[in-house]
């Protein structure tokens, strides 16, 4: 009885929230008492601008990528669970793909709850070579796609979540990257689909950088860290080597790019290929989907650490993947220093402001007597990582072949100042809900994308 | 061929080093002109307390003093508004100490002070009302922004109102005599006419107190 209560506080959100925000305080109190807080920022700022600048230079080197003439025989495999609303326009958009070659396609239902079945059923009729598998009882993405593999005949496969649309060129412009059999797999440029709130336009942004300038900086280095879920493609012969993708893992995304990473493949990138996904549209579903993919990155991390810092995976174990780390951590601790500076003037403005109220009530309006924002000359520091920011940022529309308007702006401040904040606190919490151990699953209510 | 973590080691380091002696200028330049202003206020004081002395040298205070009064009190107001510029150069300037500067501040302010104590006992009155003001120097307090923003208001609208403000936690010997003096032992703390008033004093319980005269 204790025990089935003890487990049921492990999983508990409010739980890990409390514990996050205790070990937040008391983790950070402490070091903050220690280490001043210009010696965190200057060295979180030199940090960021010489990743920065290394991955400048690897983007400016970038050369031709070395094309092959031929077209493999290729599956395409669709896992879907829930995704009644998206299906449609998935599989037709992978019936459209100009492929030399006829495409084997096969959709696994994974058990899912609403019309996607009667979709799937509906669509079979409009595509009779579309091949529909379905898991008696909702297994998991991973499995899923393990299931298709044993039915793929394709000598590349293509995975493609369901609720994501590729353009009709991209599969034959990815496919041309498999240049020699170390290449395991490649990866497109992913983008958001219809940005329509504020959420969805900061994420377009943050796709652009991501899956634009990182990806391609990091693919010269040969050191992508993740396989997009959206849409990927691997060689059929790697996939089989390395045994599929990992059942257990809920960013088996990650997993299989650093399996492959691992066992000696590369993962090559062509930002000419596009796809489009549909992406969280609330706060609190963008938060759930970042805490799965922060919390795979930290299970990966401890299952890959003999990657880390191993100059046996070239530029990948000796820079890429140590740094991810080191500049998500450094990110977190700049945060939490601005939060717990602000958070502490705040409390302390709200006791004060009491005792000010009870002599003059008049002055509790006055803002002379709150603190004001910690402006000094360190911000000069960041001036310059503010500039390299804008300079990335406007290189990554440039690769996504977007122009940058007036519309853009508001999210892109957004983008470049709050949302850090938000995804250190993600990460900060991905880090407290690995040490509690509350069970890592896949949302259901999260608009899955791995 | 030189690696790319190399050349971006040095491209990094150039910019900081840049960056850095950016910074280091601009704060220097500010704290520069701190000192200067707190310069020229030693001199302005000095002068005035060497024409102090020959009025009580050669007894000459009906002539003399007020024009001391006068240069006193535009003393402790370029006093007042160079504490605002230290404390804004203080959380501003991250490369420059200013501690001495501060140093310098608070004796001159405690120096003022007693002038302004011995310009009384020459001269009869010198027509200013003194407010000691006591803050912490170390220590965020609301209440002490607070009692500073109700100081201000009492002294733009009293022309015989002049506030000398004290940190209380620099451990330096005049302020600690001065604090002893009045029982100290709270931040914010005011005294008026040897009054010591303890926690943030309002505006009119100052005002019953400073007999003011309105600008």
């Amino acid at each position: 009885m204790i025990k089935k209560m003890l487990e049921g506080l492990r999983n508990s959100f409010w739980f890990s929230a409390l514990l996050v925000v205790g070990l937040f305080a008391a983790f950070f109190y402490a070091l903050f008492a220690v280490v001043p807080y210009l010696a965190i920022f200057l060295a979180a700022n030199f940090l960021f601008v010489y990743v920065a600048v290394v991955y400048l230079l690897k983007f400016w080197e970038k050369g031709e990528q070395k094309l092959s003439n031929k077209f493999p025989s290729a599956s395409v495999i669709i896992p879907c669970y829930n995704s009644a609303k998206t299906i449609d326009r998935c599989v037709e958009s992978v019936f459209a793909l100009e492929y030399p070659r006829k495409l084997q396609v096969i959709v696994v239902d994974d058990a899912s709850t609403d019309a996607t079945k009667q979709k799937l059923l509906q669509l079979k009729k409009r595509f009779p070579s579309l091949e529909i598998m379905r898991h008696p009882r909702n297994q998991g993405k991973a499995r899923s796609l393990n299931l298709a593999l044993t039915k793929a005949k394709g000598e590349i496969v293509a995975c493609i979540d369901s609720d994501t649309y590729p353009a009709r060129d991209a599969l034959k412009r990815m496919v041309r990257l498999f240049n020699n059999e170390r290449v395991g797999a490649v990866t497109a440029l992913v983008c958001v689909e219809k940005p329509r709130n504020f959420v969805q336009k900061i994420q377009e942004i943050e796709y652009y950088v991501a899956f634009g300038f990182w990806h391609t900086a990091l693919a010269e280095l040969d050191g992508l860290i993740v396989t997009p879920g959206p849409m990927s493609i691997y060689s059929a012969a790697a996939l089989e080597k390395i045994g599929g993708f990992d059942e257990d893992n809920i960013t088996e995304d990650m997993e299989i790019a650093l399996h492959l990473q691992s066992a000696g493949y590369k993962i090559r990138l062509t930002t000419d290929a596009v796809v489009r996904t549909d992406v969280p549209d609330s706060w609190a579903k963008l938060f759930k989907q970042r805490l799965r993919w922060l919390r795979g990155k930290i299970f990966n991390g401890r299952k890959y650490r003999h990657m880390l810092f191993n100059s046996k995976y070239g530029d990948f174990g000796r820079f890429v993947y140590p740094v991810s780390f080191a500049v998500e951590l450094l990110g977190v601790v700049v945060v939490s220093r601005i939060l717990f500076l602000h958070g502490g003037n705040f409390i302390n403005d709200l006791l004060g402001a009491v005792g000010v109220a009870q002599v003059d009530a008049s002055l509790v309006t006055n803002l002379g007597i709150y603190s004001g924002a910690i402006v000094n000359s360190s911000v000069f520091f960041f001036l310059f990582t503010i500039m390299v920011w804008l300079y990335i940022v406007w290189l990554s529309f440039g690769i996504a072949k977007q122009k940058i308007n007036v519309w853009h702006v508001p999210p892109m401040v957004v983008f470049m100042t709050l949302y850090s904040m938000f995804i250190s606190f993600v990460y900060f919490s991905g880090m407290v809900h690995e040490i509690v151990g509350t069970e890592r699953r896949w949302e259901n209510k999260e608009k899955v994308k791995a | 061929m030189v690696s790319v973590y190399v050349k971006a080691l040095v491209i990094t380091l150039v910019l900081f080093a840049g960056n850095y002696f950016f910074v280091k200028y601009l704060d220097d330049s500010r704290a520069q002109d701190l000192q200067t202003r707190v310069s020229d206020l030693e001199e302005e004081m000095q002068s005035a307390r060497t024409l102090l002395l020959y009025t009580q040298t050669y007894n000459r205070s009906t002539e003399i003093c007020p024009a001391l009064e006068e240069t006193t009190r535009a003393q402790i107001n370029k006093l007042y508004d160079l504490f605002s510029q230290l404390q804004q150069t203080e959380s501003s300037a991250v490369l420059a100490d200013t501690a001495r500067t501060k140093r310098r501040f608070i004796l001159a302010n405690s120096e003022l002070w007693l002038y302004l104590r011995q310009l009384e006992s020459v001269c009869g009155s010198s027509g200013i009302t003194p407010i000691l003001y006591f803050y912490p120097d170390q220590r965020d307090c609301v209440e002490c922004r607070a009692q500073a923003q109700i100081l201000n208001s009492v002294r733009d609208a009293c022309s015989n109102v002049r506030v000398f403000a004290f940190p209380t936690d620099l451990d330096l010997g005049v302020v600690n005599a001065i604090k002893s003096r009045y029982s100290i032992t709270t931040t914010p703390s005011i005294v008026i006419n040897e009054k010591t008033l303890a926690g943030i004093t309002s505006r009119d319980a100052i005002l019953s107190e400073v007999a003011c005269i309105k600008n």
